[in-house]
């Protein structure tokens, strides 16, 4: 608990004392606070500074001169003249007595409690207790630990009925997890029947609960605070970047926590961060390279992968080589990939955008955010186009759900409802294909009736919603893969900007990309782009890159992934490479990838795992994990942040960075990197502004194309008598490569499943649960049925991220798909 | 798509809802039908309170569990609290309690076997004038007397609904 916000304007002062000392503060500051920006403590239990006071515990009593009693100074604002003491006898007494009553009740089991040695209760209770307790009668009992979930573990027993946990799922995360039920003497925090907790961010319970009462299920008894070591780390998954501690006792990864940083995840993380590592310490990790002989993928030695490696680039022409991937490595690493394949090799195929099989060009359409996370809290109203924000970018939610709470208005666009929809004033549930009339029905480009009738969204609310942005001046747009994947997404591009417009000049953020992305982008891991955002076509820019690199960057633009997978297909892409990506299973497109795989002479793979794609592979090279290797990484906003290594990898893994040293060497053009913070410094040669916490917001629009493959239809869905049109959204919790090896992400992504609204499940006969084949013109799928009115008419919901039933079987890369959903029988 | 609630009881708490400018407010008139309709608040009958109000079913069933009169366990039909507070305390409240379970066969707390009539204490029933006083649903019924108790759990017998032999107001 650091960084109190004072009130915003510094205008008005007031004037106290506090224990003697003269203090003046903001109008508005509360005695708590004032004490505290003094450097006097206060203990407190119920007080938490990221949400406003409730004053239920009582700890923090101080005397008030003039006041008869001692009053709370969590809830009391701090007024001129006012003469506060906080440590005469009388505050000590009831200090004592408060821990005393608390206590009556408390089991006092902290050998056994994770919290111990962490604990506000236990350091208060020494602080400011009493030594004894006068209490000898029977405490309250419940059943010890209770397990709510995957992850959340409760023992009733412990809680001393601060209200943090439940005042967090109202105020901070607006998902009312937790709650308190019963009342009186049997008061106790649970869920409705003590089912598992619903939540995406229920790990800040468990870190802002003041005593052991709300524990992890992944970290209980695996480790004490004092023996954990702490290294500074950046959550790997869904690309806001938020700062976390790693803890690791021995060579073991105890637990991930949030480590402050006021423009990100300010003190919080979402579940997948808190409960996402344990995929690193997997059994199942490789340890030692793999080559294909005879057929079959077998173990090998570094010399003999990466000489055949070598061998493959050094007999194919370079535009005959693509590269696949990078947002799952660091900067450094990314940075030597680009110089070994589009210095040494000389290829321009290159492309990090693997899920997707229409790539905008990054210099018309650049992911990421144009402002900073922390400014999202501050828009006065926000658009929300083809994103499911807790699913896809949760920690963006908590600042959108503190904007909503200053009077911003949410208005919420998509092909299915997302899980925050309950808190946006409009909801324009529309049919797929239809964002753009819709988005230029907002605008006031087109009439509502016109933008209703192309996207099944009611006339009336479209007038509403535009009618409501129109009134804010400083609007935030935002618009993701679902509105952006697909065929049309030029003319979705054109509307949002044309919205943009409408709304004062409102920012764009495209809210795509994962892991690593940001950093992929910035470097230009694209083929069209070099360092910095600047367009290869420019023959400045590459004249500047081929000054630091002592080579020539080729000049023609190079194939997306997209591209690649045609030109492999027709035997024109020889040698693919790919990074820490399985396109296998998230290219849109699964057959698409078979037949492009089919035309490859050679596949190579960095891996942490054998996935879909490795297991195709000739030769499978094992890389370390995030945790395992120090370097940077940047964010959706482009912010430059660095983790540091807290592991040694499995067997003899090594950094993608070492892997693209040895083979620059071993194609005669040594690369002569001595440490990472080598290339750190050499990439700020190319990147104005590269820094360490610097934000390199990509700039907005720009110039310049990319080819994007042949011919992308753009139509009217074609679709079959009585079949649905597919639309595929992520999960936050799904069962990936990583996150299916993280007990604490997997469990709760439960099974792959399509959701259908209920017309149509009375239709086609699909009840809840039931199993079903799922078919489209490429592949099919047996899911379980969910019936959900928060899906469009017409429309059927598939996760994706699954790779025992990946979606995109379904897919196809051409344009959007039509399904047929028929029941399997009963379950 | 409520699982229980007829739309008789929906149409209701809609007009409930309707009467307030925040949904919360409408809470304790929904679970009243709701319970009235199902018997108890089952997870199904929360789950459907909370969709028609359009608020997190956490927070239906933490103010279901708030009250005494909210039951979340299936329960009697009918439901008799006896009252065990001071004035009824002085004024024999222990023989109507005692002659009322075992006559009925259950402690304080529980439901007979075939489901019809729950005992529970109560704290003060804000009658102390008539003490011993009990509620049978909705009806007071004072100066209670075991041949009083037999009276009412015979007229209970013979009604399933209404409860008081006398009428709501005529046991003064
Ligand atoms: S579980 Fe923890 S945070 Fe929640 S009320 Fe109890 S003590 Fe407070
Ligand atoms: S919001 Fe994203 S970056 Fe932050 S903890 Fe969650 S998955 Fe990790
Ligand atoms: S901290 Fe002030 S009342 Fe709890
Ligand atoms: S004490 Fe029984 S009604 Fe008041």
């Amino acid at each position: 608990m650091s960084s109190e916000r004072a009130p915003a304007s510094p205008a008005q002062m007031v004037h106290l004392t506090i224990d003697g000392r003269p203090v003046a503060v903001p109008k508005g500051t509360t005695v708590w606070q004032a004490a505290r920006q003094n450097g006097i403590e206060v203990p407190v239990f119920c007080y938490h500074d990221r949400m406003p006071p409730l004053g239920a515990c009582r700890m923090c009593l101080v005397e008030v001169e003039k006041m008869p009693k001692l009053a709370t100074s969590c809830t009391l604002e701090a007024g001129e003249d006012m003469v506060v003491r906080t440590q005469t006898d009388r505050v000590r007494q009831a200090q004592q007595a408060i821990l005393e009553l608390l206590l009556v009740n408390h089991p006092l089991d902290c050998p056994i409690c994770d919290k111990g040695g962490e604990c506000p209760l236990q350091d208060n209770t020494l602080r400011f207790g009493p030594g004894q307790s006068r209490f000898v009668e029977t405490k309250r009992q419940f059943r010890k630990h209770v397990r709510m979930g995957p992850v959340l573990v409760l023992d009733r027993e412990r809680c001393i009925l601060c209200w943090r946990c439940v005042r967090f799922g109202e105020i901070v995360a607006g998902d009312d997890a937790l709650k308190g039920f019963e009342r009186g003497y049997h008061s106790q925090i649970a869920t409705p029947a003590m089912e598992p907790v619903r939540s995406k961010f229920i790990g800040n319970t468990m870190e802002i609960c003041p005593v052991g009462a709300l524990t992890s299920a992944t970290y209980r008894f695996r480790s004490r605070p004092w023996d954990n070591r702490t290294v500074q780390s950046v959550c790997p998954h869904c690309g806001c970047g938020c700062a976390t501690t790693l803890n690791v006792r021995g060579a073991d990864l105890t637990r991930t926590r949030p480590r402050e940083h006021p423009e990100v995840n300010d003190i919080w993380l979402c579940d997948k961060g808190f409960f996402g590592y344990e995929f690193v310490g997997s059994p199942e990790r490789l340890r030692a390279p793999l080559v294909r002989r005879d057929g079959a993928l077998r173990e090998a030695t570094w010399d003999e992968a990466l000489g055949r490696v070598a061998d493959a680039l050094r007999s194919t022409s370079p535009e005959a080589v693509g590269v696949i991937g990078g947002a799952r490595s660091t900067n450094e690493d990314d940075y030597l990939l680009l110089r070994l394949f589009r210095g040494v090799v000389g290829t321009n195929n290159i492309d990090f955008r693997v899920e997707t099989a229409y790539p905008q060009p990054t210099s018309r359409a650049a992911w990421g955010l144009p402002v900073a996370i922390a400014d999202v809290e501050r828009a006065d109203a926000i658009v929300l186009v083809g994103c499911d924000l807790t699913e896809e970018y949760p920690i963006l939610w908590l600042r959108v759900k503190k904007a909503i709470d200053r009077g911003a208005p949410l208005v919420i666009a998509g092909a299915w409802e997302p899980e925050v929809a309950r808190w946006a004033q409009h909801r324009l549930i529309h049919r797929r294909g239809g964002e753009a009339a819709l988005l230029r029905a907002l605008a006031g480009g087109v009439r509502a009736e016109d933008g209703a009738a192309a996207s099944g969204a009611p006339a009336e609310a479209i007038r509403a919603a535009a009618d409501t942005l129109r009134a804010a001046p400083r609007a935030l747009v935002l618009a993701g893969e679902a509105a952006l994947e697909q065929p049309g997404a030029e003319r979705v591009l054109a509307a949002l900007d044309e919205l943009c417009a409408a709304c004062h000049g409102a920012p764009l953020g495209i809210l795509r990309g994962r892991g690593n992305s940001g950093g992929a982008q910035v470097l230009g891991l694209l083929p069209d782009m070099l360092p910095g955002y600047r367009p290869l076509g420019d023959p400045s820019a590459r004249e500047a890159v081929a000054a630091v690199w002592g080579r020539p960057v080729p000049s023609a633009p190079g194939r997306t992934v997209r591209g690649m997978l045609e030109a492999a297909r027709a035997a024109d892409l020889e040698v693919l490479y790919v990074v820490g990506a399985d396109p296998a299973s998230d290219y849109p497109d699964a057959r698409a990838w078979e037949e492009a795989r089919r035309g490859l002479r050679c596949l190579v793979v960095h891996e942490l795992f054998l996935t879909r794609t490795a297991e195709a592979a000739d030769v499978v090279l094992p890389v370390l994990a995030y945790a395992e290797k120090t370097g940077t990484v940047a964010n959706i906003e482009g912010r430059v942040q660095r983790q540091d290594q807290a592991l040694l990898g499995p067997g003899v893994a090594r950094s993608d960075a070492e892997i693209f040293v040895d083979l620059a060497s071993r194609l005669g053009s040594p690369l002569a990197v001595a440490s990472w913070e080598q290339v750190f410094a050499e990439i700020g040669r190319m990147i104005p502004g590269w820094a360490e916490g610097a934000r390199l917001a990509p700039p907005r629009p720009g110039a310049g194309a990319g080819r994007d493959g042949a011919g992308i239809p753009d139509g009217p869905l074609p679709r079959p008598e009585g079949a649905l049109a597919l639309v595929a959204g992520r999960r936050l919790f799904d069962r990936g490569t990583m996150a299916a090896r993280c007990p604490g992400v997997r469990g709760q992504a439960g099974e792959p499943f399509v959701a259908v609204h209920p017309e149509d499940a009375a239709r086609l006969g699909l009840r809840d649960g039931m199993p079903c084949e799922v078919r489209s013109p490429r592949g099919a799928l047996r899911l379980a049925v969910r019936v959900w009115a928060g899906v469009h008419r017409g429309h059927a919901y598939a996760p994706r991220g699954y790779d025992s039933a990946p979606v995109s079987v379904l897919l196809d890369e051409r344009g959007p798909v039509a399904v047929t959903v028929r029941p399997l029988g009963a379950p | 798509m409520a699982r229980v609630l007829s739309q008789a009881v929906l149409a209701e708490i809609e007009r409930a809802r309707a009467r307030y400018p925040r949904p919360q407010s409408a809470v304790l008139p929904a679970l009243h039908a709701a319970q009235e309709e199902v018997g108890y608040l089952s997870p199904e009958a929360l789950d459907d309170v909370a969709e028609a109000l359009g608020l997190p079913v956490t927070e239906v069933a933490s103010v279901a569990t708030f009250y005494s009169m909210f039951f979340t366990e299936p329960v009697g039909r009918h439901k008799i609290r006896v009252c065990t507070n001071l004035s009824c305390y002085l004024n024999g409240c222990e023989e109507i309690l005692d002659h009322l379970c075992r006559t009925l066969g259950v402690r304080p707390g529980e439901t007979t076997a075939d489901g019809r009539v729950l005992v529970e204490v109560a704290e003060c029933l804000a009658a102390c004038e008539e003490a011993p006083v009990l509620l049978a649903d909705e009806d007071r019924h004072g100066h209670m007397t075991p041949a009083k108790v037999d009276a009412l759990l015979r007229a209970l017998d013979r009604e399933p609904s209404a409860t008081s032999p006398t009428g709501p107001a005529g046991d003064a």
